[in-house]
């Protein structure tokens, strides 16, 4: 291997150790070694001369090897993928160690992208993407010094900025053409694969019953903009209003179904919550004081059957309630029946807001109820992921360090994606381990099941996300696209603590962080990158014609496309320009730019030269420089062409 | 224009085989395809670039010095990058439908001389058929070359006799011309302007009153100069010792600035101080080959001539 490859090998190994970095399937302790490794590979692969060295780390590596591979095929499968990609950076980390200068650096290359690919499946998030592209951009320019090293094994360093600069449009082009391909070629999005079947994890879960939540349907999700609520608070402050509005409560998981709370008869109810109870003005009240502001909510989908209100309600009041009977369930949500001949088409309340709800201390009946786990066994990925995570924090961590350390994990580790689209996970399982993405009940229902494996008793809420603000009515907007599901844990005491594992920023279309410039960016090239992971046939349809309109719409902005012409034609002549000027006057140029010194009009290189030694304050390394661009200059423009450098 | 994969291009299209199946095996998902993509993408954008890396670039020999049999030699080639810049260009001729290698150009931008090193060639006046320019870049998975014709001819005189009494003989013959005296020769006589005559032999006053060009023929002075007659009726190995030493005997000559006359079937060739042609007397002796027992004689030569082949006939000799 060319020696002037090196640094450049060195970048693709610390990258494929990014990749493997953000899948969070290898924890970064288990990383920190091979980090290290990588970073002094400079030093440590001077020692390969010494034969005891290499005997002692070719031996490590293999028994390093050999643990791994028992490890990967005695354990779970969420430790089998583990494994794997600690083996395949070992492998990169190995081969950067130790590659001879006889050697070929195939297996790097190839194994680089390999890394890449794999994680591809597991971290398909934006820091993914983004290591993709400086993986590209090394990929490119060592894939090119390759090709000119194996006749030049030491580049001149003019030479090799001359490829680097070489690589960056080819790069560029090799994207660009990419994504020309990516979107115009045609293909089935829906494709199962001849191993499809075979391939997917086990279906260990089946349909369940009725007034359910069944995480196992991959039905496309219409998103209807159909008004649900409206929410008006007293102050005008879209701040004021708790963002998750409850509905219904779920607590019976059978592995693919969620079964309500009060799913049982009305005597055998949970103690669960601070009740309500109504009192003589027919409002409704619980225990906790009133604290908060005052929310003014007109309920247009009467279909819901709930009066929709946050978890801190303390006192509902009705506005227009004739024909309405009430009944308020175990978890804390009045629900409704409507009479047959009640004249109504929206229902208006006043929800008063209070502190933190009245802790119920559990029975050991509910608690258990709460803790339940599907009959027919989980998928070992989940049990393995509720070990590692507990594992990662102390032995007397209470509940809610346990419940919100599972939540951050989950929301920072996996994906959002609406069902019914490529790459959605087909089962719990393939969500939890990486390999699909998974919509809010995905989330939801993997934190409560890795939080009732790790002893905190939880249930899965079903209702409506309110975030879209509505600045001319002064309301918040709830339309039935924004229904969510997400978790409710309960802690020793008896009090409850929401926790919504749904990435924030798939979930809240309109309340992203964009007050930054890094926000905004940052914004962007998420929902480029989700357009990326979920398109489909619609979406390359719409591109299609986009480009088909392509000329219209330039045609429909001449003085913009001009300019734009224009532009682009006055970028293409400094590149030309730039491109003629010999190196050696563009290296003299740079070395006079560094003394602080310009060359006036009809100094010869030599006087400039001489100019510069005068001067006092020119650093004498920057001097030096100047002295050998000069020797080059000349050298290269008047030197007969055989003694040229 | 010839393309084909090298080692690493192999190895890429299998693993891009693989995933290809891994891709058609497993439900779609449009990050495998879009590496799938990328992979595609990069190999044929590379075998593209690879193509636009060698089409535009032009080479022509400049210039070709003679060289004994054997010896490298440097030719000048004149190398046309065209517009933007070449990387990774292997040059090499195709000399009698054998390659030769000529160079590695790393990098070439306009148009450039090159001065290259050519490694040594059998005795001969080899035609080159083309000039090959191949290279890899950007990315080594295909390995393209393009074939050039140029017009150069090669002329690789005879080496050093090898032979002790070959190599004792031409040692003689330069000892020869380092002992003569003056290397002026008198004028014999007048004859018209041949090509490759010096300018300074041109007689002005007979050339006014003939309307013609006319130069000074010049005679060999005694002891100034040598005269060989070199009879080709003989085997190869002989033949081949002989122009060895005829061929130190025309370098001698020429070191010396004393004439040679070179006389054998068909040919009378002449070397003087001043003679434009003083390559024309190598070149015949590069390309000269043997002739049957039938042949006629060479030409007679003046007394104290050197007769070549020396010594008595081998055996296999036609004569």
């Amino acid at each position: 291997m060319p020696e002037c490859l090196f640094p450049l090998l060195f970048v693709l190994t610390l990258l494929d150790l990014g990749f493997v970095e953000a899948t969070a399937v290898v924890s970064g302790s288990e990383l920190v070694p091979l980090w290290l490794l990588a970073a002094a590979s400079p030093w440590l692969r001077r020692l390969q001369r010494y034969w005891l060295y290499r005997c002692f780390w070719n031996l490590g590596v293999l028994v390093v090897f050999a643990l791994l591979v028992r490890h990967a095929t005695t354990t779970g499968l969420l430790h089998m993928l583990e494994d794997g990609l600690l083996l395949a950076v070992l492998c990169q980390v190995h081969l950067l160690n130790n590659i001879g200068e006889r050697q070929r650096p195939d297996l790097i290359f190839f194994n680089s992208f390999l890394v890449a690919f794999v994680t591809s499946f597991f971290a398909a998030d934006l820091v993914w993407s983004l290591l993709f592209v400086a993986h590209s951009f090394v990929l490119v320019p060592t894939l090119q010094v390759y090709a000119l090293a194996r006749r030049e094994p030491q580049l001149a360093r003019d030479l090799l900025r001359a490829v680097l600069r070489d690589s960056v449009p080819r790069t560029v082009a090799v994207g660009c053409v990419t994504a020309l391909v990516f979107v115009v070629w045609p293909r089935d999005f829906h494709r199962d694969g001849w191993l499809g079947e075979a391939m997917a994890l086990g279906r260990d879960f089946e349909a369940g019953l009725a007034e359910q939540i069944r995480i196992d349907h991959e039905q496309p999700t219409l998103l209807s903009d159909a008004l649900v609520m409206q929410i008006r608070p007293a102050s005008g402050r879209a701040e004021q209003v708790p963002s998750h509005w409850r509905a219904t409560a779920f607590s019976i998981f059978d592995g693919a179904t969620w079964l309500p709370q009060d799913s049982g008869s009305f005597g055998s109810r949970l103690s669960t919550d601070d009740p309500w109870r109504g009192r003589r003005d027919g409002s409704w009240q619980r225990t906790a004081a009133p604290a908060g502001g005052v929310l003014q909510v007109r309920l247009h989908d009467l279909d819901t059957k709930r009066l929709l209100c946050p978890l801190q309600s303390t006192v509902i009041r009705l506005g227009n309630g004739e024909g309405l009977l009430l009944d308020a369930k175990s978890y804390g949500v009045l629900a409704f029946l409507r009479l047959e001949d009640a004249p109504l088409s929206w229902i208006d309340y006043t929800v008063a807001l209070g502190g933190p709800p009245a802790p119920v201390p559990p029975s050991p009946g509910a608690r258990a109820h709460l803790l339940s786990l599907p009959g027919n066994g989980l998928p070992g990925v989940v049990q393995d992921l509720a070990a590692r995570l507990r594992a990662q924090l102390p032995a007397d961590a209470d509940a809610e360090r346990i419940a919100r350390a599972s939540c951050d994990w989950l929301r920072e580790h996996r994906r959002y994606q609406l069902p019914g689209g490529p790459g959605f996970a087909r089962n719990i399982g393939e969500f939890l381990l990486g390999s699909g993405a998974g919509h809010c009940e995905y989330f939801a229902t993997a934190l409560a099941l890795l939080l009732r494996l790790q002893d905190v008793p939880c249930r899965l809420v079903g209702g409506y996300l309110a975030h879209e603000w509505d600045a001319q009515s002064g309301a918040l907007v709830v339309r039935a696209r924004d229904a969510h599901a997400w978790v409710e844990a309960m802690l020793p005491d008896g009090v409850w603590i929401t926790l919504d594992a749904t990435p924030p920023s798939d979930v809240f279309g309109n309340r992203r962080d964009e007050s930054s410039w890094w926000g905004s960016v940052r914004t962007n090239l998420e929902s480029l990158w989700s357009d990326v992971v979920m398109f489909d046939g619609k979406k390359r349809l719409r591109w299609l014609q986009a480009l088909g309109d392509l000329p219209e719409a330039l045609a429909a902005r001449p003085f913009g496309v001009l300019m734009g012409l224009g532009g682009a034609i006055g970028v293409l002549c400094l590149w030309r320009r730039r491109r003629q000027s010999l190196p050696a006057i563009v290296e003299l140029q740079r070395a006079v730019r560094a003394t602080g010194l310009a060359l006036q009009r009809g100094e010869t290189p030599r006087e400039l030269l001489a100019r510069a030694a005068a001067a006092a304050d020119v650093d004498p390394r920057r001097l030096q420089g100047l002295r050998e661009a000069a020797q080059r200059h000349e050298a290269r423009r008047y030197a007969p062409p055989a003694a040229r450098p | 224009m010839r393309i084909r994969p090298t080692e690493l291009g192999l190895k890429g299209l299998m693993l891009l085989a693989a995933l290809e199946v891994a891709f058609l095996a497993a439900s779609y998902s449009n990050l495998f395809f879009l590496l799938i993509a990328f992979c595609c993408v990069l190999g044929g954008l590379g075998l593209l670039w690879a193509i636009g890396n060698v089409r535009p670039v032009r080479v022509q020999i400049a210039a070709v010095p003679l060289a004994a049999a054997d010896a490298p030699r440097t030719l000048q080639l004149v190398l046309q990058a065209g517009r933007g810049t070449r990387f990774d260009l292997d040059l090499e001729i195709v000399v009698q439908g054998i390659a030769v290698e000529l160079g590695h150009v790393p990098l070439a931008a306009g148009t450039s001389t090159l001065s290259v090193q050519l490694r040594g060639l059998p005795r001969g006046v080899q035609r080159v058929q083309h000039l090959g320019v191949t290279s890899r870049f950007p990315f080594g998975f295909f390995r393209v070359r393009r074939d050039l014709l140029v017009d150069a001819e090669i002329v690789t005189h005879p080496g050093p006799a090898r032979a002790p009494g070959g190599a004792r003989q031409a040692m003689a013959l330069a000892a020869r011309f380092a002992a003569t005296g003056s290397s002026t020769s008198s004028v014999a006589g007048l004859r018209p302007f041949r090509s490759g005559d010096s300018t300074s032999d041109v007689h002005w006053k007979a050339s006014a009153r003939r309307g013609a060009p006319i130069v000074k023929e010049r005679e060999l002075e005694r002891g100034g100069g040598l005269e060989i007659v070199l009879d080709r009726r003989c085997s190869t190995a002989r033949l081949e010792e002989a122009l060895s030493i005829a061929a130190s005997a025309v370098l001698a000559a020429r070191e010396s600035e004393r004439p040679l006359r070179l006389l054998s079937q068909d040919s009378v060739l002449e070397w003087s101080r001043g003679r434009r042609d003083d390559q024309a007397m190598l070149r015949w002796l590069a390309a000269a080959s043997t002739l049957p027992a039938s042949a006629p004689n060479p030409p007679a030569g003046a007394a104290g001539c050197v007769h070549l082949p020396g010594g008595p006939p081998a055996e296999g000799d036609d004569a």
